[in-house]
């Protein structure tokens, strides 16, 4: 089984954000956090804004995606998201900044249907971005440059 | 032959144009070598999107040919007989680029001759579309969706502003088909029209082998996936499509441009020589002149 590894490919409408072999997916299936390994059944699962988890010979790298698409299939895993960024580059300044006009603009009277769930769906991208950046104990908040 | 004077005339202004020109095709030139990577970046997206979809397109079929009940038809599978068809173009904002928009419209052109008197849906991309939408007379055309000047800065979101538009007429108005017609990007010598389905999403063309296909666990359920799935499909599909368009666009420019200011080079110089020659045989039919006159006094 150690012999046998995936191949894993995060790609993005405007790059190929990510690729290389691993022993262990996590991905933030629709309905909960799915873990894929070496020999999984053909799979095409939808996924929620959140964190993936890849797993190289016991090194942990996390991403955080807004929603998307993956395939898994022959021991390929394709994640097609709408935007990913491993945890070391994602700006938690930018990320905190984004959360708190989110919620300025929730509190703000009467917004559409519409609206509100565009705020939800910023506030849950926003959060999942900043978790993820703790996690990977991403860069501090740049200061200035 | 002409004077002196309207020679460096017409010097002066060939000598602007070749300027208007290379400058033309050096901005051409940047802006192309960057939608180039753009094209390049994206386009593993869409490939793998591409081979995923023909994958369900034949699970869809086995599983209809086997009268699975969750292998009803998703709306996007099913070859409808009725309805409007749908063209979607994709034009320049700019001219001066070679046939780059006159292919486009000549194209789009036939497309609607053929089916004149019939109801048609019609989205525009770029200004050059939309304007010959707009003059059209004595066809029932509607513009669902126009998308004017978004060259050279395409961006996703204008991929969802389309897309919408797109699946909407599909979904809502009970469009049957919808053909997309645009440049593609071969090489920066090359551009390629391209006319081709983009829904219904077309049947592949092996025949459906059983053996060979994975069989997919899914998660939600194969019919929401596939409804949260393949708008996507669509939406990606038209990011390439928009991006291709738009490096075949700049591509197109820069060897318009770079031909005309060699045009140009070439006008110039045929004056310059032209000038050259006048005044010349106006130095000499004087020195002529001053001999003669000279000659006449010393006589």
């Amino acid at each position: 089984m150690s012999d046998k590894r995936l191949t894993v490919e995060l790609v993005t409408p405007e790059k190929v954000a990510w690729s290389a072999p691993a022993d262990l997916v996590v991905l933030p299936a629709f309905e909960g956090e799915m873990g894929v390994m070496p020999g999984h059944q053909s799979f095409l699962v939808q996924l929620a804004a959140g964190e993936v988890r890849v797993t190289d010979r016991g090194e942990v790298k996390h991403f955080a995606v807004s929603g998307g698409f993956a395939e898994i299939k022959d021991d390929e895993v394709a994640l097609f998201a709408e935007t990913a960024e491993a945890a070391e580059l994602i700006d938690a300044e930018r990320a905190h900044q984004a959360l708190e006009r989110a919620r300025r603009s929730a509190l703000q009277k009467s917004p559409g249907a519409l609206d509100a769930a565009e705020i939800e769906a910023a506030m849950l991208r926003a959060k999942t971005r900043l978790r993820v950046s703790r996690r990977g104990g991403g860069a501090p908040p740049r200061t200035g440059g | 032959m002409a004077s002196l004077r309207e020679l460096r005339g017409k010097i002066k202004s060939t000598k602007s144009t070749e300027q208007i020109t290379r400058a033309m095709k050096m901005v051409a030139a940047a802006r192309m070598r960057k939608s180039q990577t753009a094209i390049l970046a994206a386009r593993p997206f869409a490939v793998k999107m591409e081979r995923l979809v023909r994958e369900l397109a034949l699970l869809q079929e086995r599983d209809a040919a086997a009268g699975d009940a969750i292998g009803a038809v998703h709306p996007f599978f099913e070859r409808r007989s009725a309805g409007p068809e749908m063209l979607v173009l994709f034009s320049g904002d700019k001219g001066l680029c070679g046939a780059f928009n006159a292919n486009v419209l000549r194209s789009s052109l036939e497309w609607l001759r053929a089916r004149r008197g019939r109801k048609t849906l019609c989205a525009a991309v770029g200004r050059k579309g939309r304007d010959m939408v707009h003059r059209l007379r004595g066809y029932d055309v509607e513009v669902v969706c126009e998308l004017v000047g978004v060259f050279p800065k395409v961006n996703f979101t204008h991929a969802e502003l389309l897309g919408r538009a797109v699946i909407d007429a599909y979904e809502k108005r009970g469009a049957s088909s919808i053909t997309v017609i645009y440049n593609e990007f071969k090489s920066v010598a090359q551009q390629k029209l391209i006319s081709t389905e983009l829904l219904p999403i077309p049947a592949p063309p092996s025949a459906p082998d059983a053996l060979a296909l994975p069989d997919y666990g899914f998660e939600p359920g194969r019919r929401e996936l596939l409804s949260a799935l393949l708008p996507r499909v669509i939406k990606a599909q038209i990011y390439r499509m928009l991006l291709e368009s738009q490096a075949a666009e700049l591509a197109a420019r820069m060897n318009a441009m770079d031909a005309a200011s060699k045009n140009a080079k070439e006008l110039r110089e045929a004056y310059v020589l032209d000038a050259n020659r006048t005044r010349q045989a106006m130095i000499t039919k004087e020195i002529a002149e001053l001999v003669g006159g000279a000659e006449a006094l010393a006589g």
